[in-house]
């Protein structure tokens, strides 16, 4: 019963999705194209957080990693689309997995402190490495456009952009919905809940911990290079610790361990900020973390731990 | 058979294992009484694999157990009830149940023989486990490690803060896997507890065994005296 | 078919319809002319940004009380906070464009933005008027729709260095931040000096926003160095000399660079003292050429500043010079617009053919900064420039230069639309 009404929320957030092209404007397309992009970097952290409770302050590592694996894929390497999508992925995944095996084995405190410096690390080396990065500055380039057939789709067009995005995440957002519903998954939110109980019922919990961590940084490389291909821009600032707070924040916002609740996190504070920024120009930082800090303190299970504490609230009277 | 040979443990400085040496026989419920902070949680921790040791060694029947991981450890066939909160509270009574299975899911039959003991766990499949009350969360503990069918089973303060009533189907239950075969160490503190359940026991004292003594040979006005408690 | 904002909401449940929620506006016929500007109200050219705003609005106001463009009104709508930050500016050059409706966007005095904003300019079909100097923005990085009406990087080097080998020394150190702007100089300055036969000692690159500058400062070469070029944003200049100042660099060899990077700090402290900068206009009002001092005094008063180049209640340093670009860019729409007779943005490649003529530009309230010359090529214009040198906490000119016209490195006339 449950399940079938989530599915049904889903065919329909996505029916809606597909129609929006057909309601907006050239911007509010980019915009939603934007959100769609980093509320898959926020599901793919909320797996190793919201699933793992693994905290990690590291996590815009994988994502710059996955934009530029992308984006210089198509710059310097001039490979199409298809293949600069897996160069940014295969990128951050070899990240992960070298990264994974030293972090994972760190625990509580020191794996936030261990990922943040890691971050720290990659945003400096990025910083250094100008001729390739360049820097805060950033390069632009020229995204292939998809190709089969008689269909030549530019990336010029947002359009385009919008429905690239829209079904990668889609797919993505279906996997992540597969995978924390195999045993793997559930491993998962048992070390969440009690790492010791989960390891003297016969789980190998830095093995776990290990896979959670690669799988995350796999899917934010995604999110990466999906965000290098629509936006068709990168900087250095991708790797900015800040880029890994945001993911928390977006994720507490919507609600940790579920899946829709980063969507809705990301979504949202995308507009609350866009909103507030036209209300008061250069306050809104200071809105959006009042709003936060609001939202925590009243839901901190947030938006969809609020939804459902008061739809339980109205069945049970 | 499980042994414990001369095992020494440490807490960062302090020395909390300092050379313990026991063993359990298959179908043998065996106790390890001693007052708070003697050592006794320490012990089952270590044969978990969840202190690491520093000298001694643990063994399963030939195998040397000592320093693998505890989830090795317990695929071994060591079960683990530690003491405090035992289940996963997020998930389901069900699905802490299956947690116990390696492969497969929970037939019917299945679920019927482990809830038999305790029939109220089979009332509440679907709600989550945090809501038990402390015994029930206890039943479930025991029913979820019964169906990891371990040869081994360590106890912590099984019986803590529970109702006599439980307390009853506790220790009928622990009968009932005794004659499975299976080999039980419990940590207890109470005295009476280890002397209606317990085929023998272990006194420990700052870190290493004091006594040893079969139960029919000891008297509860003996044992309290060890544990250094009035009635 | 036009769903209402609010039941369209509904609709979609309220969580899909995130991008749909900030409204549309129509575009109505006959209307203004909207001139965008991509306005970094924070971060590090905020500065700057806030009198390139006025500038625009004073040009704008100008306009308005000459009936307009064409005989439309001319309005300016800026962006939001763009936060000095290139992805968060070319986000905000898209909405200036599809949400605000913006006709043709002025830009950011951050060469970092305006790179990632000019593909974007094309892809819009929108002129834009970046406001940074560094030299490939005009060049390989820029594209038709860029048109600067401001000197580049290249520009004022090529208009300097050969005053700068004779008069100050022959063996070169450059200091400069990582920032593209300051890249672009160290690059073409010392392409200048190899060429010119001096010798460049080291080009020592600085993080930008560095906690510090000791470790820099420590690769400098005193004892083989004759003349220090320094290239910094304003947030770094305002502790890298005085930093050099106290290692007592600055007393020991020249010290030299563009007047941008301190064009908003006030010069009236003793680690400035001595300094020589490249400027495209005198900032003090008794050091205008005479031809340009009526001009001076009206674009003065029409902006805001003052004579000795701050602002009227004299709190602040007005970056004067570089204020032209922006007044300037305003001044190329209108005589594009007239040249052309563009009605909308589907008139936009016969505004570009109208301004891609080589052109000289006569001083006049619409090009107050003195006579200039628009290539068009590169969509660059080309002008005077000047060295001033700080001498009793005050920037006098010293010697004015002609306008550094160098090698296109890119002929946009032959590019698609």
């Amino acid at each position: 019963m449950k399940d079938s009404l989530q599915r049904l929320s889903f065919a329909f957030a996505i029916a809606a999705l597909t129609i929006f092209p057909w309601l907006g404007n050239s911007y509010q397309i980019s915009f939603l194209t934007s959100i769609l992009v980093w509320a898959l970097y926020a599901l793919s952290f909320d797996l190793l957080f919201g699933y793992t409770g693994l905290l990690s302050l590291g996590h815009s590592v994988y994502f710059g990693l996955g934009a530029y694996g992308a984006a210089l894929a198509i710059k310097q390497l001039h490979l199409s689309l298809w293949l600069a999508l897996l160069v940014g992925m295969g990128i951050a995944l070899l990240a992960a997995l070298a990264i994974g095996l030293f972090v994972v084995r760190v625990k509580s405190h020191g794996f936030i402190i261990i990922t943040a410096v890691t971050s720290l690390v990659f945003y400096l080396l990025a910083q250094s490495g100008r001729e390739l990065t360049h820097g805060n500055d950033g390069f632009s380039f020229t995204t292939p456009p998809i190709v089969f057939g008689l269909v030549d789709w530019s990336f010029s067009n947002p359009i385009v952009r919008f429905y690239f995005a829209l079904i990668i995440v889609t797919l993505a957002f279906l996997a992540l919905w597969w995978l924390v519903r195999t045993p793997l998954g559930q491993a998962f939110r048992l070390i969440r809940e009690n790492e010791v109980r989960a390891e003297i019922i016969g789980y190998p919990v830095t093995q776990l911990k290990f896979m959670a961590f690669v799988i995350a940084g796999t899917f934010a490389g995604f999110a990466g290079a999906v965000y290098a291909l629509t936006n068709r821009f990168v900087s250095t600032e991708l790797f900015h610790w800040t880029i890994s707070a945001d993911a928390i924040i977006w994720t507490l916002f919507g609600g940790a361990g579920t899946l829709i609740g980063p969507v809705v996190g990301t979504g949202l504070l995308f507009w609350v900020k866009e909103w507030l920024s036209e209300v008061w120009k250069t306050g809104y930082p200071l809105l959006v973390g009042l709003v936060i800090l609001l939202l925590i303190r009243f839901a901190p299970d947030g938006l969809v731990g609020l939804a459902r504490r008061l739809i339980g609230r109205r069945n049970s009277t | 058979m499980l042994r414990l040979e001369n095992v020494h443990a440490y807490y960062g400085q302090s020395h909390v294992l300092q050379g313990i040496s026991l063993q359990v026989q298959p179908g043998e419920i065996v106790g390890l009484l001693g007052r708070n902070g003697m050592g006794k949680t320490t012990t089952l921790k270590s044969v978990m694999g969840l202190v690491q040791i520093r000298a001694g060694r643990i063994q399963l029947n030939e195998l040397t157990i000592s320093r693998r991981p505890a989830h090795r450890i317990a695929r071994l066939g060591i079960g683990y009830i530690p003491q405090g909160q035992r289940v996963f509270s997020e998930l389901t009574v069900l699905e802490n149940l299956q947690l116990g299975l390696s492969r497969g899911r929970l037939n019917g039959a299945l679920l019927d023989k482990v809830t038999r003991p305790f029939p109220v766990l089979k009332e509440r499949l679907t709600q989550a486990a945090g809501t038990l009350s402390g015994g029930e969360q206890q039943m479930l503990a025991i029913a979820r490690a019964m169906l990891a069918q371990p040869k081994y089973l360590l106890m912590d303060e099984p019986t803590e803060g529970l109702m006599p009533s439980m307390v009853q189907a506790l220790e009928d239950q622990i009968n009932v896997m005794k004659s499975e075969g299976l080999g039980i160490l419990i940590a207890e503190q109470n005295a009476d507890t280890a002397l209606r359940v317990c085929d023998r026991f272990y006194i420990l004292e700052k870190g290493s065994v004091r006594a040893e003594s079969l139960t029919h040979e000891t008297s509860l006005e003996q044992l309290q005296k060890y544990l250094g408690i009035g009635l | 078919m036009k769903i209402s904002r609010r039941s369209f909401l509904k609709l979609s449940a309220g969580t899909v319809a995130l991008g749909a929620v900030v409204g549309y506006t129509g575009h109505a016929q006959g209307r203004a002319i909207l001139i965008g500007h991509q306005l970094d109200q924070t971060g590090a050219v905020a500065a700057f940004a806030k009198w390139h705003n006025q500038a625009i609005a004073a040009a704008i106001k100008r306009l308005n009380e000459q009936k307009g463009i064409a005989g439309r009104p001319v309005e300016l709508v800026n962006s939001d906070d763009s936060q000095t930050q290139p992805a968060v500016g070319k986000d905000q050059f898209g909405k200036l464009v599809n949400q605000k409706n913006a006709d043709f966007v002025i830009g950011s005095v951050f060469s970092g933005t305006n790179i990632a904003t000019a593909p974007l300019a094309k892809e819009l079909k929108t002129v834009y008027f970046p406001q940074g100097i560094s030299t490939p923005i005009t060049g390989d990085q820029g594209n038709r729709y860029i048109f600067k009406s401001y000197h580049s990087v290249r520009a004022a080097v090529e208009a300097s260095y050969r005053w700068a080998l004779d008069n100050l020394g022959k063996r070169w150190t450059i200091v400069a931040s990582d920032l593209e702007f300051a890249q672009s100089q160290a690059q073409d300055f010392s392409a200048k000096v190899r060429e010119a036969g001096g010798i460049v000692i080291d080009i020592i690159t600085v993080p930008f926003r560095t906690p510090d500058f000791l470790s820099s400062l420590n690769k400098i070469n005193l004892s083989k160095t004759e003349a220090l070029y320094q290239a910094f944003n304003a947030v770094d200049t305002v502790r890298f000399m005085p930093a050099a100042f106290e290692f007592g660099i600055t007393r020991r060899v020249p010290v030299f660079g563009l007047i941008e990077g301190v064009d908003v700090l006030d010069v009236n402290t003793p680690p400035y003292e001595g300094a020589y900068f490249v400027t495209s206009y005198p900032r003090r009002a008794d050091q205008i050429p005479s031809e340009l001092t009526k001009l001076d005094a009206s674009y003065r008063e029409r902006v805001g500043i003052g004579t000795e180049g701050k602002s009227l209640d004299g709190k602040e340093v007005v970056p004067i010079a570089d204020l032209f670009g922006s007044w300037q860019a305003v001044s190329l729409i209108k005589l594009g617009v007239e040249q052309s007779n563009w009605q909308s943005k589907k008139d936009n490649p016969a505004f570009i053919q109208a301004l891609e003529v080589n052109r000289i530009l006569k001083a006049e309230e619409s090009f107050p900064q003195g006579e200039q010359f628009l290539r068009a090529q590169d969509h660059l214009s080309f002008h005077s420039h000047y060295i001033e040198r700080v001498e009793n906490g005050k920037l006098n000119v010293k010697v004015r230069l002609p306008e550094g016209l160098y090698t296109p490195q890119v002929d946009y006339t032959k590019e698609a639309f």
